[in-house]
């Protein structure tokens, strides 16, 4: 009904789309960009561009990752032209008493410092749960290059969580 | 797609990535979707505050790069007898800038404004030059045309730089111009034909007064209790226009400390999940928000001129971690109070025997005229810990509060007074002499509950007559 509804240019799929999707396409405009209202810009671009370019969506069971797909895109439009956008990475005053709320800063950290498109293949993997074949496809680019992003930022993840000293970072806009 | 070393790390990974986007609000309604769409409907081009920076730059990659000769049919701005096909009055100049001052946070000025088409203009395409807006980082526009479609072009010499082409629409809209222009002579231009009523204002910052010349360095905050530190060197903001937007992970319920360092001149603006406090740049500051709520928080910087912030940030837990609060302790003189900050350098002893000792540097800190106490001269001051608690032992040293920066020792304070057993009532010792100083005032406590600190307190002390 919802892709019958899309490929009609119906509004009243908005709604649907909403409430299925709204959530986790925020979700990854969010952990692309690090920033609210951005996020909810795009999640309401992709929505509308959706309703668009309902009548472009050929595959039924595509529509999720056709519905990211709009979404990644957009979020890294956005950041390209939004470079003024710091993170700021907090550093623990107490590094030896890693807790799992430090673990995941942590982890989080070391994705903010990703390159963006890196940033959203995982993204894509590790927080829609896409296959490594649909975020090559998302980002156009191919399998093999996803899977090297990923690898890379494990590494880059495990090294960090390695580390017996943090030291003071600094932020440089 | 396994990560051949640690198999738990992705799905470490899924779980911090959840977690982190599960904590944003989700406010999206549909009527927001509906309102958008309608808005672009009716090609208004009222888009979101970051998608309307994205579209300005779209816009102005379609001019960016083309050699546009000036029409030779420039005249000056005036406007022309209302053409009586018009479907509605235009925005009137007060209305055009009070578009653009609710999106500045520190006021700009109008550089060149006008309206068309000009009295007694021919048929065709014109150009009107608005005026000159000079060297910029950028300037934003408030239009408001009906008729067919305008452009709206910053020009240095003959060539364009940024540009803005669309067809007028029903309600007056903002367009900034983030490219600059280093071009002391670059103007703005409007092109529209005769059967287009236009009117148009553009702003711009005051003239900076110098680009900064010193790079600031600045203690950190208190550092027992806090849990979470950022340092760094910030060049920027560049100058008006431009928000740095810090996106921090936060503790829920925690208090966030921001010191920063100023060089530069004019007025820096932060906001913390939308709360906004406003100060000048000068050599220090500090200051504290409410975080709004959830494990994130959003910060923004801004400044009405270029500036070189140095910038310390700090969630504090207290709750949450189990940590101590340290008491506040007050320095008032009869006539007026402050509190001072806890600095770096102090003990604990808390009742089952568990000590901390906080032993960080620098141990001054820069305190804010604003939480200065001025004391007459010759005056006394009185340092006391809330009720419940019974000052011990008293150290009182100070320093000029400008050499706070310089990071000075312990030892390079000059001894104000010390004494033992001050009371519950306080501890009076006579204020320094003629100057403003940072005092840096190490209490000895004990609690009802025979917790034991023994922490030093920064206050700025302003002596005059």
């Amino acid at each position: 009904m919802t892709v019958e509804a899309l490929r009609g240019h119906r509004p009243e799929v908005l709604a649907d789309l909403l409430e299925r999707f709204g959530r986790e396409i925020q979700g990854v405009a969010f952990l692309i960009l690090r920033d609210r209202s951005a996020a909810e810009d795009v999640l309401v671009d992709t929505l509308l561009t959706a309703l668009d370019r309902g009548d472009t969506l050929r595959d039924p069971a595509a529509l999720r990752p056709w519905l990211l797909r709009i979404a990644a895109n957009r979020a890294l439009s956005v950041r390209r032209s939004d470079a003024r956008i710091v993170q700021l990475h907090v550093v623990p005053d107490r590094p030896t008493r890693q807790t799992d709320a430090d673990e995941r800063l942590t982890l989080l950290g070391v994705v903010d410092l990703l390159a963006p498109r890196m940033r959203a293949a995982v993204v894509l993997r590790y927080y829609a749960d896409l296959s490594v074949r649909d975020v090559a496809e998302t980002l156009g680019t191919s399998e093999n290059t996803v899977k090297t992003q990923l690898r890379e930022a494990l590494v880059q993840m495990r090294t960090s969580l390695g580390e017996t000293s943090m030291t003071r970072e600094a932020i440089h806009g | 797609m396994a990560d051949e070393l640690d198999p738990r790390l992705e799905a470490r990974l899924r779980e911090a990535l959840r977690a982190e986007a599960d904590a944003l609000p989700f406010t999206v309604s549909e009527q927001d979707l509906f309102r958008e769409r309608d808005r672009r409907r009716h090609r208004r081009l009222a888009l979101p505050a970051s998608l309307l920076a994205a579209a300005a730059v779209v816009t102005l990659l379609v001019v960016v790069g083309a050699m546009l000769r000036a029409a030779p049919d420039e005249v000056a701005a005036s406007l022309a007898p209302s053409p009586s096909a018009s479907p509605r009055p235009l925005a009137t100049y007060d209305d055009l800038a009070r578009i653009l001052d609710e999106s500045l946070v520190v006021p700009w000025t109008v550089v060149a404004q006008g309206e068309g088409p000009a009295a007694g203009a021919g048929g065709g395409k014109i150009t009107t030059v608005l005026g000159t807006v000079g060297v910029h980082h950028f300037i934003d526009f408030a239009l408001d045309c009906t008729g067919g479609d305008i452009e709206i072009r910053v020009m240095s010499g003959d060539t364009a730089g940024f540009g803005y082409k669309s067809a007028c629409g029903p309600n007056p809209i903002m367009i900034t111009d983030g490219m600059g222009s280093a071009d002391p002579d670059s103007r703005v231009e409007v092109v529209a034909t005769t059967d287009v009523r236009w009117r148009v204002i553009v702003e711009a910052s005051a003239p900076a007064s110098g680009e900064p010349t010193v790079a600031p360095s600045l203690p950190p905050v208190p550092a027992l209790g806090f849990d979470s530190t950022l340092r760094g060197k910030l060049a920027g903001p560049a100058g008006p226009g431009d928000v740095i937007t810090l996106d921090a992970p936060v503790a829920p319920g925690s208090t966030i400390a921001i010191a920063f360092a100023c060089a530069g001149g004019g007025m820096v603006h932060l906001t913390v999940d939308g709360v906004a406090e406003e100060a000048a740049c000068v050599a220090s500051n500090i200051m504290e928000f409410a975080p709004g709520g959830g494990d994130r928080s959003v910060v923004t910087i801004s400044a009405n001129q270029d500036v070189l912030l140095d910038l310390e940030f700090r969630s504090y837990t207290p709750a949450q971690k189990g940590e101590f609060t340290p008491p506040v302790a007050t320095l008032s003189n009869g006539s007026g109070t402050t509190t001072g900050v806890k600095a770096c350098g102090g003990g604990l002893t808390l009742p089952g025997g568990q000590g901390q000792w906080d032993d960080c540097s620098p141990r001054w800190l820069a305190i804010p005229e604003a939480r200065a106490l001025h004391v007459p001269i010759n005056g006394t001051i009185v340092a006391t810990l809330p009720d419940g608690w019974t000052i011990t032992d008293v150290t009182a040293t100070y320093v000029p509060n400008a050499d706070t920066l310089q990071s000075p020792t312990d030892a390079d304070g000059t001894l104000l007074g010390w004494s033992a057993g001050g009371g519950p009532t306080g501890f009076t010792i006579p204020a320094p002499p003629s100057g403003d100083w940072a005092v840096r005032a190490v209490i000895s406590g004990k609690a009802g509950d025979g917790t034991l600190i023994s922490f030093p307190y920064i206050f700025r002390v302003v002596v005059g007559p």
